[in-house]
């Protein structure tokens, strides 16, 4: 994707068709051996990892947590002159940060780091000094947070800033930008102040995101205080995912999905030719590839429902916690379609952070800089990364759903009742491969 | 992707890249150049969002004609490529696909993606 129109302007090359065959044979063939040859007793159970006190203790000492907050949030004030002072150009950085840094650089940086993204979020940050000044508990609001709403908030901001980055016409001006971040902040931060700081991890969608992809990294955090280093399949199946965690991966797996199809020749050339405004049909589009996403998934997990091992466990807990093993799919899907840009424009972006507001600064040293273009100098070497990628999150996705499904089914049921999640997983792993071969 | 039929700030493509002079349409085309045929009318394009494979190296050929003014950006790793164009006067420019990657020619004016250029 580009939405860095202008700039991100060169591509991915289509996956060669014979890609998408392999990647949809391995995809089978691997769930087959799963399903069949993997283990029949649930694996994880338990916490697992070597716990590692001194470095917990390290970690949430006072300094360490307040110098991480205090550098994040310098970096987000940054990224805040371009926007407030800079200039309306695609040189200003703070596109980049947005589309790019924030929104694809994400992934990385919560897979290396776990937890990172929510211990040092900014709008906590922010909310955090706020309530020092009021004097008042961040934890405590003026209302409670029904325990329903879970993170559901979060997944419709994910299907928002899906909206932004592919259907809001002008997405790169300045103006749009700011509309949009300004409704960021305030929604969350006023949710804060009504219902504690819990608002912040229901509402904010790059939280709610990092947070999933958190999952797949090798640190587990225990009760908030002590960290583990696990096995990242153990940190995933080991999660409870909160409530409206199907939205959250639906969203994030239908965004994606859209920004591949809309990309691609077939979807283009019909919007073009119609006579409604390509906001409409990309608004449609949008919201539909979420739906199916969402709708098959929930299908698949009430199949599994139905020879669930505790009778009296509801049909909801089901997508609830299944949601954890769509994660790893998810983190396929945007490294396929996003390592290229996050190499390319994180650069471009890094080069004008030097360069806030256009006036020929170089605060950075980076403004000299020139972007290293050459990984699309070998388009094999991509597209055996997109597949690997696609292929690698599919694997360890049905690996993470029959770890769950033995603890959730009845024992005779094991392997029948995994079929349909299977077979949905299959789905999204060949879409996903058909859609990158499309554009 | 800036989702079709958008107007973003277009590229920030000088205007006169030193492959950019127009030539004029008399003149022979590369042996294996790729010409593009384009019409716009009103704020429709033909081609409408049509793919073409192109080696790296290929010269691509852009003949244009237009009911109205405007402007063809064609995407490259580079600074792009762009092309004025007047009504009722055929413009031809021609640049030279260097780099892989999938690249696309637009109208700046309709915001219209006209063909969608995959370097190999």
């Amino acid at each position: 994707m580009t939405p860095l129109h202008g700039i991100g302007s060169r591509q991915d090359l289509p996956l060669p068709f014979s890609y998408v065959l392999i990647g949809a044979a391995l995809a089978l063939a691997l769930s087959f051996v799963v399903l069949l040859v993997a283990w029949r007793r649930p694996r994880f159970v338990g916490i697992s990892g070597v716990a590692l006190p001194g470095l917990s203790r390290m970690l949430t000492s006072r300094p360490v947590t307040t110098l991480a907050r205090g550098m994040v949030l310098a970096v987000y004030a940054w990224a805040a002159l371009a926007l407030v002072a800079g200039q309306d150009v695609l040189t200003n950085p703070v596109f980049g940060f947005v589309y790019v840094w924030m929104w694809v650089g994400l992934v990385p940086l919560s897979m290396l780091l776990g937890p990172f993204w929510r211990a040092t979020n900014p709008l906590r940050t922010l909310h955090r000094g706020l309530c020092r000044l009021a004097r008042i508990d961040p934890n405590d609001g003026l209302l409670t947070l029904p325990p329903t709403v879970g993170v559901w908030p979060a997944a419709v901001g994910i299907g928002a800033f899906g909206w932004l980055e592919l259907v809001q016409p002008d997405n790169t001006a300045l103006d749009v930008l700011r509309l949009w971040v300004v409704g960021w902040v305030v929604v969350l931060i006023v949710g804060a102040v009504i219902f504690g700081d819990r608002w912040i991890g229901a509402a904010d969608p790059f939280e709610a995101y990092a947070s999933c992809v958190a999952r797949l990294s090798p640190w587990r955090w225990t009760g908030d205080e002590l960290l583990r280093a696990a096995n990242p399949l153990a940190n995933l199946t080991g999660w409870s995912p909160p409530v409206g965690a199907s939205g959250v991966v639906a969203a994030l797996l239908g965004v994606t999905a859209y920004d591949s199809f809309a990309a691609g020749s077939w979807w283009i050339a019909r919007v073009q030719a119609s006579s409604l405004p390509a906001t409409v049909w990309g608004t449609a589009g949008l919201i539909a590839m979420i739906l199916i996403v969402w709708a098959t998934f929930a299908a698949a997990a009430a199949a599994m429902h139905r020879d669930r091992r505790d009778l009296d466990q509801p049909l909801a807990d089901f997508p609830r916690l299944l949601a954890a093993s769509v994660v790893p799919i998810v983190v396929g899907y945007a490294i396929a379609h996003y390592a290229t840009l996050l190499i390319v424009e994180g650069q471009r972006t890094a080069i004008s952070w030097s360069d806030p507001l256009g006036r020929g600064w170089n605060v950075f040293g980076s403004a000299g800089l020139e972007v290293n273009g050459a990984v699309f100098d070998h388009p094999t070497a991509i597209a055996v990364m997109q597949l690997t990628a696609i292929v690698v999150g599919h694997l360890v996705g049905i690996v993470a759903a029959h770890e769950q499904a033995l603890t959730l089914v009845r024992p005779d049921a094991a392997l029948r009742a995994q079929v349909p999640m299977l077979v949905v997983m299959l789905g999204y792993t060949t879409a996903g491969l058909l859609l990158l071969f499309a554009p | 992707m800036t989702p079709p039929g958008s107007t973003s700030t277009p590229s920030a493509a000088p205007s006169s890249p030193s492959s950019s002079s127009p030539v004029s349409p008399s003149a022979s085309p590369a042996d294996d150049a790729l010409t593009l045929t384009i019409t716009l009318t009103g704020n429709q394009v033909s081609p409408n969002a049509e793919r073409f494979d192109v080696r790296r190296g290929q010269t691509v050929v852009l003949n244009v004609t237009s009911d109205h003014p405007d402007e063809i950006h064609a995407h490259t790793a580079g600074d792009g490529f762009t092309l004025a164009v007047q009504p009722g006067k055929r413009a031809t420019g021609r640049f030279v696909a260097s780099d892989a990657g999938s690249f696309e020619v637009e109208s700046h004016e309709s915001g219209k993606v006209i063909a969608i250029l995959n370097v190999r």
